[in-house]
């Protein structure tokens, strides 16, 4: 209990000193925080980046409400999918633990993009993205490629919010040539201008926009439309009754493992079946490991990390050296090495967390620019947070002890 | 004049003396000149490589077009990149050939979506583009691809791309057999293309071939097949712009005709308007030159710091702020010289295994490189200014205890 | 005490004169303001001619820093007037300040090296702010005076690679290599031996003697310190309490130590 006590009292004493340490330094403590959060910043926003490829892989089957996939074996990724036939499904539903088994079609379409901007006459400039060169110049009328999503409108696939915004929309939906536009499709697409332009068209059919839905757009495409699975295999010229790209399971609760086992033992292995978690980590990979940008932005954030590492290791220990005589005097005084360690370990906490929170506010700003000019979803994780907290006390520790090594292999002579 | 050389002369002392006070405090600790060079030449190896892949985003959408042997170029009037299929009937081509001053038309298919590769080793199917056109007309300006020409003009092979990325499309090498599209392909050869973001390999067949393997775009007759880009040579003597007005008032509205500088100019024109991805390497640059003048200013503060007293007795027998801060940034520049040529080395290093991992081109460009220097030169010194004011606090009055 | 307690100085003259290197009237100075204001300085008159060695003594606190950094123009007068070298310090302007400072050799209790730089190249740091002095070139005016200090064999030696007394060498080197036409020094030969401190006082001697009558004032409880000096001046709560002025024809020889 004693034992207890005093190492409570040297916790108490060493952080006193370690804020203090920290608050008295004046500027120096100033410029290493701000340097520790320019670089916390750094790693925030490439971290970011990767994310963002992280969101392309994942973006549907967030919104996608199902507990098992069915997919074909020539799955590439969400966006090269291949297909299998309709049948197994109906197959699948036969289980007594399978709830529903709903097929969803996917493909590129192209579409018809209203003018930018839409009427010249109201067009408003933007001062900061002007000064930025980031400002959209204007377009004309185009077509470009877009994901087409076919779903079964009486057995709808989606996760809320998604499903309500169908659901709302259904009977409309369910007249061909009825289409819902992702609201956060690259405005080229023309979301912004939906009351006032009329004339869409997916792959030279018309169509007409009866709502919105909401999805996170990736690297993949930089724009999707829900539809029906009549328009779709109208439209895109595909018999929806024969091949599906996605079968969507849901079973009752605890029966995933179990219910995997039997759907692979009464289909034939022309399918492949995964758990939701199983596809969310291939797709995933695929993006983050194995295409360009994944691999382009994990690049980064190593080189990030790098950076980052050796800034908050060089600034906190040459801290700790520039107090290495205050150390060496309670060293002197009789205290053990534990009370200097201690010391910088509270010291590295202490500039870590100051100069985190600056950094997040920070990111969050630049991931705004980023997203406003480059339309990447930018979104702040909270594994991210934790990666970067964990740099900068980590780097920061290991500066620091280094640097009180060098006091332990320090002649006190050479202090005189 | 004797006051002019007089001014020189004592100016000169000044300046040599502060040069060498900074280049020796720079080497004076060890320790310090290694922390400050890796703060610094860290944040320079992060503006490269953020660099190198804007760079590389750019440079890759236009890889193909760089490489067509060809003065005029047809297009769908529907295509705004090439890496998404617009094609339209060879017919069109055809058309041009007969054209005064046409030396010669030929047909270009690039297939991305519906062709793919049977790894050799686990069987696993990737997509993979294919390139195909009439061996003969050598449209890609790529040696081996042209020395090769005969190989590859029989049926059912290809040339494969050894910089097409092996995690996806698998270790391809010349003999191997294995299957495009469930169909059986011999590669005959290899040559290096490298990949964009759009594509992860590359094969280069015939364009009798690839209508075997995507039979759907085999039109009902020769001139309804579906084809993506018809390459056009000018005999010389030729104006290209007159012929190219020419074909293009003769030709259909579904196509249009582009110049090479022009089709350059229309896939970067989108890459920059619609997928700005390149913004995001300028913000890496921008948060590394941020964090490269934080490191330096605090290294340099450091310096100031610990040898203020040295700096105040300097003030004190009459020294002048101006020639203590020139030391000061004297050992910034210096800082920023080293720190950049450790930089360009490592980046050189890390530019080699990039391409080599991703497939992409990664080049140092001389532009480039001399901006970075120009940014590292510019952060450096700004830090150093920054520090130097720091020799404002450095009171002389304050020496004498 | 080797000193004469009993020739006193008589008043300092009321006008300015030219032969005197520090003229003070009256000065007065204090730290902070308000609440926690520190008379350091309470009205200090002293004439010290040129030529002259002056001890600055007196208990610690008294104000003796405090002097030396006004008279070198370090800190600007609040109180009083104050002539040193024929200039009014409180007509000097900043500039004019750091130009009058050249004339002056200032030594400090710390040394102050630059760690990187050669014991010569210390030296160089200063002799470049006059170029012009006759005696050579710059790098020989350094090379002569450090010989002299005893510090022949030393030149090329980093401060780190010297000792603490070689150190103050060097920085006194420094102080000197400008033929200052005043000389202030705080505690300059505490870390010296006696040989090197007599070394230094022999030079301080010299510079005093020699054609440009050099003026000293040295601050110090040194002992050894005492006897060499002109004149004696004790501070006291920032006052002078005595001003002793030793007669000029009493040599101290080596062996009265
Ligand atoms: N920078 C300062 N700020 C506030 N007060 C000061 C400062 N410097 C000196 N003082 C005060 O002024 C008075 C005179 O100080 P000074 O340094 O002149 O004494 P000193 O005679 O040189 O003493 P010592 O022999 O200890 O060096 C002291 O009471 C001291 O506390
Ligand atoms: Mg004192």
């Amino acid at each position: 209990m004693n034992r207890v006590y005093e190492i409570a009292i040297l916790m108490v004493e060493t952080a006193r000193v370690a804020a203090r340490n920290a608050l008295r330094g004046g500027a120096r403590s100033a410029i290493a925080v701000a340097a520790i959060g320019f670089a916390l910043l750094m790693v925030l926003l490439q971290l970011g980046f990767l994310n963002a490829v992280r969101i392309t892989g994942t973006n549907l089957y967030n919104e996608l409400d199902f507990d098992i996939m069915i997919v074909s074996p020539n799955y590439d990724e969400l966006y090269s999918p291949g297909d299998f036939p309709k049948e197994r499904l109906v197959r699948a539903k036969s289980l007594a633990s399978v709830v529903a088994a709903r097929p969803v079609f996917t493909s590129f379409g192209m579409w018809r993009c209203p003018p930018y901007p839409f009427d010249p006459a109201e067009h408003r400039e933007k001062p900061l993205l002007k000064l930025l060169g980031l400002e959209r110049p204007p377009q004309p009328l185009q077509r470009r490629e877009l994901l087409v999503i076919g779903i079964d409108l009486d057995d709808n696939p989606f996760r809320e919010p998604v499903r309500s915004r169908i659901e709302a929309e259904k009977s409309k939906l369910k007249l061909a040539g009825r289409v819902l536009l992702n609201e956060r499709s690259n405005p080229e697409y023309g979301w912004p201008n939906r009351s006032r332009f009329h004339d869409w068209e997916l792959n030279l059919t018309a169509v007409e926009v009866v709502g919105g839905f909401f999805m996170l757009r990736g690297f993949g495409s930089d724009g999707s439309l829900i539809c029906g699975d009549r328009d779709f295999g109208a439209i895109l010229g595909r018999d929806v009754d024969d091949r599906v790209n996605l079968g969507l399971v849901k079973v009752v609760p605890g029966t995933v493992q179990s219910t995997i086992k039997a759907l692979q033992q009464l289909l034939p292995n022309d399918v492949w079946i995964l758990s939701r978690e199983e596809m969310i980590r291939m797709e995933s990979a695929y993006w983050v490991e194995l295409t360009s940008t994944g691999m382009i932005f994990s690049i980064g954030v190593l080189v990030s990390l790098l950076v980052a590492t050796i800034v908050i290791h060089q600034i906190v220990g040459a801290d700790v050296r520039r107090r290495l005589a205050e150390y060496a005097t309670l060293r002197a005084c009789g205290h053990g090495a534990t009370t200097n360690h201690a010391i910088v370990v509270f010291q590295s906490l202490i500039y870590g967390l100051a100069a985190f929170v600056p950094a997040v506010a920070g990111a969050l700003g630049v991931y705004r620019l980023t997203e406003d000019a480059t339309r990447i979803p930018m979104r702040l994780t909270t594994e991210n947070l934790a990666i970067a907290l964990a740099t900068a006390i980590a780097a920061g520790l290991v500066g620091s002890i280094l640097a009180l090594g060098k006091l332990r292999s320090a002649d006190p002579a050479d202090l005189m | 004049m004797n006051t002019m050389k007089y001014f020189l002369l004592n100016n000169w002392i000044f300046i040599s003396e502060a040069a060498r006070l900074a280049g020796r405090n720079l080497v004076a600790s060890f320790f310090w000149l290694v922390s400050a060079v890796a703060g610094t030449s860290f944040a320079v190896i992060l503006m490269m490589l953020q660099t190198g892949f804007k760079n590389a985003l750019e440079d890759s959408t236009t890889s193909v077009i760089d490489r067509l042997d060809g003065d005029l170029f047809i297009v769908s009037k529907r295509m705004y990149i090439l890496a998404i299929p617009q094609t339209f009937p060879l017919r069109r081509i055809e058309a041009a050939a007969g054209f005064a001053g046409v030396k010669s038309a030929y047909p270009l298919m690039i297939e991305n979506r519906r062709t793919s590769w049977r790894r050799s080793g686990d069987g696993v199917s990737r997509r993979i583009r294919v390139i195909a056109y009439p061996p003969r007309s050598d449209l890609l300006d790529i040696a081996e691809v042209k020395a090769t020409r005969d190989a590859w003009s029989a049926p059912e092979t290809a040339l494969a791309d050894s910089l097409s990325k092996p995690h996806l499309v698998g270790r391809i090498h010349t003999g191997d057999v294995s299957e495009l599209s469930r169909r059986r392909l011999k590669i005959v050869g290899m040559f290096s293309l490298g990949t964009d973001f759009h594509n992860d390999g590359t094969l280069i067949m015939s364009d009798a071939n690839l209508l075997r393997y995507v039979p759907e775009r085999a039109g009902s007759s020769r001139g309804d097949d579906r084809i993506d880009i018809g390459v056009i040579k000018i005999q010389p003597g030729y104006r290209i712009d007159q012929i190219e007005s020419a074909i293009a008032a003769i030709l259909p509205g579904d196509v249009r005709v582009l110049s090479k500088a022009e089709f350059v100019a229309k896939e970067k024109r989108f890459w920059k308007r619609v997928a700005p991805i390149g913004i995001v390497f300028d913000i890496g640059v921008g948060v590394g030159l941020i964090v490269g003048m934080a490191i330096c200013y605090q290294v340099l503060f450091a310096e100031v710091s610990d040898r203020l007293a040295e700096f105040a007795t300097m003030k004190a027998i009459g020294h002048t702020e101006l020639f203590l801060g020139l030391a000061v940034v004297i050992q910034a520049l210096l800082l920023a010289a080293i720190s950049f040529a450790v930089g360009l080395a490592i980046s050189a290093g890390l530019y080699r295994l990039a391409h080599a991992a991703t497939g992409l081109p990664m080049d140092m460009r001389i532009g480039d490189a001399r901006e970075i220097l120009a940014l590292t030169i510019g952060m450096c010194s700004i830090a150093g200014l920054l520090a130097a004011s720091r020799l404002k606090t450095a009171d002389p009055a304050a020496l004498f205890k | 005490m080797l000193l004469d307690p009993k020739v006193q100085i008589s008043k300092p003259p009321d006008s300015f004169d030219d032969r005197l290197a520090i003229d003070a009237k009256g000065i007065a100075f204090s730290f902070g303001s308000g609440d926690s204001r520190t008379p350091a300085l309470r009205g200090i008159d002293l004439a010290i001619e040129r030529g002259e060695i002056v001890v600055l003594t007196g208990p610690s606190g008294s104000g003796k820093t405090t002097f030396l950094t006004l008279a070198g123009a370090l800190r600007s007068v609040q109180e009083g007037s104050l002539h040193v070298l024929g200039r009014d310090l409180s007509k000097l302007s900043g500039r004019e300040q750091k130009a009058h400072r050249k004339r002056i050799g200032f030594i400090f209790q710390l040394h102050n090296l630059f760690g990187s730089l050669k014991a010569i190249e210390n030296v160089r740091m200063a002799a470049i702010l006059r170029p012009d002095l006759e005696g050579g070139s710059i790098d020989s005016r350094c090379r002569n005076l450090l010989v002299e200090l005893g510090l022949g064999d030393r030149l090329n030696h980093l401060p780190a690679r010297l000792s603490g007394g070689q150190r103050q060498r060097v920085a006194i080197a420094r102080a000197l290599v400008n033929r200052p036409e005043l000389i202030l020094a705080d505690e300059p030969t505490a870390s010296l031996d006696s040989e090197s401190g007599e070394i230094v006082v022999s030079l301080f001697r010299k510079l005093a003697q020699g054609p440009e009558r050099t003026t000293v004032v040295i601050v110090t409880h040194d002992p050894r310190l005492l006897d060499r000096a002109d004149r004696v001046v004790r501070l006291v709560d920032g006052r002078v309490e005595s001003n002793t002025r030793r007669s000029r024809n009493t040599v101290v020889t080596e062996t009265d130590n």
